[in-house]
């Protein structure tokens, strides 16, 4: 297990973080300029925190207070880089080769030649990495640094370069790397998709602090703040008082009222807000069987149309404001299923089960 | 016709031994210079590219200020040592050395400058020893800047005449370089004298700048 808990002054803001990561892969994820490469530089030992620790297992990497900090070289780190760092000068395979010199030759030739066909590299063997295509350089980082047999992965933005039909197809390769080689690994990402389709933890941080960590389903469904809700797109949030009678808890916001979920609410709290992801909330058609509570007569005033979904920008029918009240998001089944290209007026529902609750 | 081999020969010598200094002094500071920052740095790179500015007479006159005789290195180096470097071709090693290694300095930290550190820090990640980075990853991928810095500096060390007057003289055989003896012919009316000459030195700067251009391309 990797534990790191760092403080570095930096001039833009001061980074503070602290984060333990598991086996599998934790994303690093928050905005660019928050702190996310700075961190995983402090864990390569490439920069030196100002104070705190990091530890990997019983292995102390850094410790102010010990006066420890391992050089690079002793960390056994696997470091892939933004814009993978090959080496221009070097072959494929000389690249590869570069951190397994020690090795006797004719293993550092199994080595090599594994790695080559493990990421479809053959034929590629001798080329200057100049001459690579995006994807070709960033299998060959891979490819590099699995060679050394690192004990822990860090990817430092690693698909951001690559046009999305590549990046799908890395991605897919490199999940298939992480289950043949069983290290924790840390991503460092901007891009909310990739974070939770290639993570099982998420660390959100912004401005050098960590906002939340844990699972990523915890950090897309009940996220601790506000911020971290703006950072992982919610976009339904609502502000408003609360209130409660005959074992109802609402929310009152200045537009609508909705009906919360009991359990889980803080004790004495009087205003608070709750957010609901687009996808979660309902539409009915007109003629639907209608739950008892948070319905809501809406037209849709505004379409975005996705490849295989949309987004709908909900307004109550009756509302004297110009803005719309909730986004929505239906598969491009429901969307014809219910006929919404000619029926803009319709029910949308927030199950209450779903309503989730943001600490301000 | 008898021709004198011994200008060419001294000029040639000169410019190797100046060039060899060069690299071996120049380089560490080019890097020094590139990647440390500290108080005064740029303050420091002005002074170390004074001699480029410099008319040539100028910089000899400083040498032949700080060596000679009545300089307390110049004593130094007289009673303590028994070495006299004034008008010896030593002497005029020196101030090619001092005319021309700028170049190589600013060619050299520019080079080592623009490198993605990356790179280096790639290969710390995977385990090479910092000075073996600096030998494989350091030095080649500033080599073309490194080679275009070395030709210069051994042109520029070929070619001195100013600093190397002042401070080693014109002493036919000793230290009468290329350039003085071509003065000398010409101060002497000898045209014929002066033509060989100027035609030699210019083929054999040629042949110089083609060998070290081939250097270039080895990355």
């Amino acid at each position: 297990m990797l534990s790191v808990n760092i403080q570095k002054k930096l001039d833009i803001f001061d980074l503070n973080i602290k984060f333990d990561v598991e086996s599998g892969l934790t994303a690093l994820f928050g905005p660019s300029g928050s702190g996310k490469s700075v961190t995983l530089k402090c864990i390569a030992g490439i920069m030196k925190p100002d104070t705190g620790w990091i530890t990997l297992g019983d292995k102390t990497y850094y410790d102010s207070a010990k006066k420890i900090n391992l050089p690079p070289q002793k960390r056994k780190v696997g470091f892939v880089f933004q814009n993978y760092a090959l080496f221009p000068h070097l072959t494929v395979a000389q690249n590869i080769a570069f951190g397994i010199t020690h090795l006797p030759k004719q293993e550092k030739q199994e080595v090599i030649s594994n790695l080559i066909k493990k990421m479809n590299l053959t034929g590629l063997e001798n080329k200057k990495t100049g001459h690579l295509s995006g994807g070709q350089q960033q299998r060959v980082a891979l490819a590099r640094t699995m060679a050394t047999q690192p004990q822990i992965l860090l990817l430092d933005e690693p698909f951001s370069a690559l046009d999305s039909t590549v990046r799908i197809k890395l991605r897919g390769q490199l999940m298939e790397l992480l289950a043949e080689n069983p290290i924790p690994a840390i991503l460092v990402t901007h891009d909310l998709n990739e974070a939770y389709s290639l993570s099982k933890k998420m660390v959100v941080i912004e401005g050098g602090k960590c906002l939340q960590q844990g699972h990523k389903d915890e950090i897309i469904y009940r996220p601790q703040n506000t911020k971290v809700a703006e950072f992982t797109r919610a976009t339904n949030i609502f502000y408003g008082t609360l209130s409660s009678e005959n074992n109802k808890v609402s929310l009152t916001t200045e537009k609508f009222s909705l009906t919360l979920k009991a359990e889980n609410l803080p004790k004495d709290a009087v205003k608070l807000q709750v957010m609901i992801r687009p996808h979660l909330i309902r539409i009915l058609p007109l003629t639907a069987c209608l739950p008892n509570s948070n319905v809501f007569l809406v037209e849709i005033v505004k379409e975005i149309r996705h490849i295989d979904s949309y987004t709908l920008f909900l307004k109550q029918k009756k509302s004297p404001f110009d803005d719309y009240d909730f986004t929505a998001k239906v598969s491009a089944q429901v969307y014809q299923d219910l006929g919404l290209d000619q029926q803009k007026d319709v029910y949308c529902y927030l199950p209450p089960e779903h309503l989730t609750l943001i600490s301000c | 016709m008898n021709i004198d081999f011994s200008p060419l020969y001294l000029s040639l010598k000169v410019a190797c031994f100046a060039t060899l200094l060069t690299i071996l002094l120049a380089i560490p500071l080019g890097y020094f210079l590139a990647r440390c920052n500290f108080w005064g740095k740029d303050l420091l790179d002005s002074l170390f590219t004074l001699p480029l500015v410099l008319p040539p007479t100028v910089l000899g006159y400083y040498l032949l200020v700080l060596i000679g005789r009545q300089s307390p290195l110049g004593a130094f180096l007289n009673e303590k040592l028994g070495i006299q470097l004034i008008f010896t071709w030593q002497a005029a090693v020196l101030a090619a050395f001092f005319s021309s290694y700028p170049l190589l300095l600013k060619s050299a930290k520019a080079a080592f400058a623009t490198i993605d550190q990356n790179l280096e820090n790639a290969a710390r990640t995977l385990g090479r020893s910092e000075i073996n980075i600096f030998f494989t990853v350091t030095i080649p991928l500033a080599w073309k800047g490194l080679t275009s810095g070395i030709i210069l500096s051994f042109a520029r060390a070929l070619g001195d005449f100013g600093a190397t007057l002042m401070v080693a003289g014109n002493i036919p055989g000793k230290t009468q370089t290329m350039p003085i003896a071509i003065y000398d012919a010409v101060i002497a009316d000898n045209v014929g004298q002066a033509n060989l000459l100027v035609i030699i030195i210019t083929l054999v700067a040629i042949i110089a700048m083609f060998l070290l251009q081939l250097l270039e391309r080895k990355y």
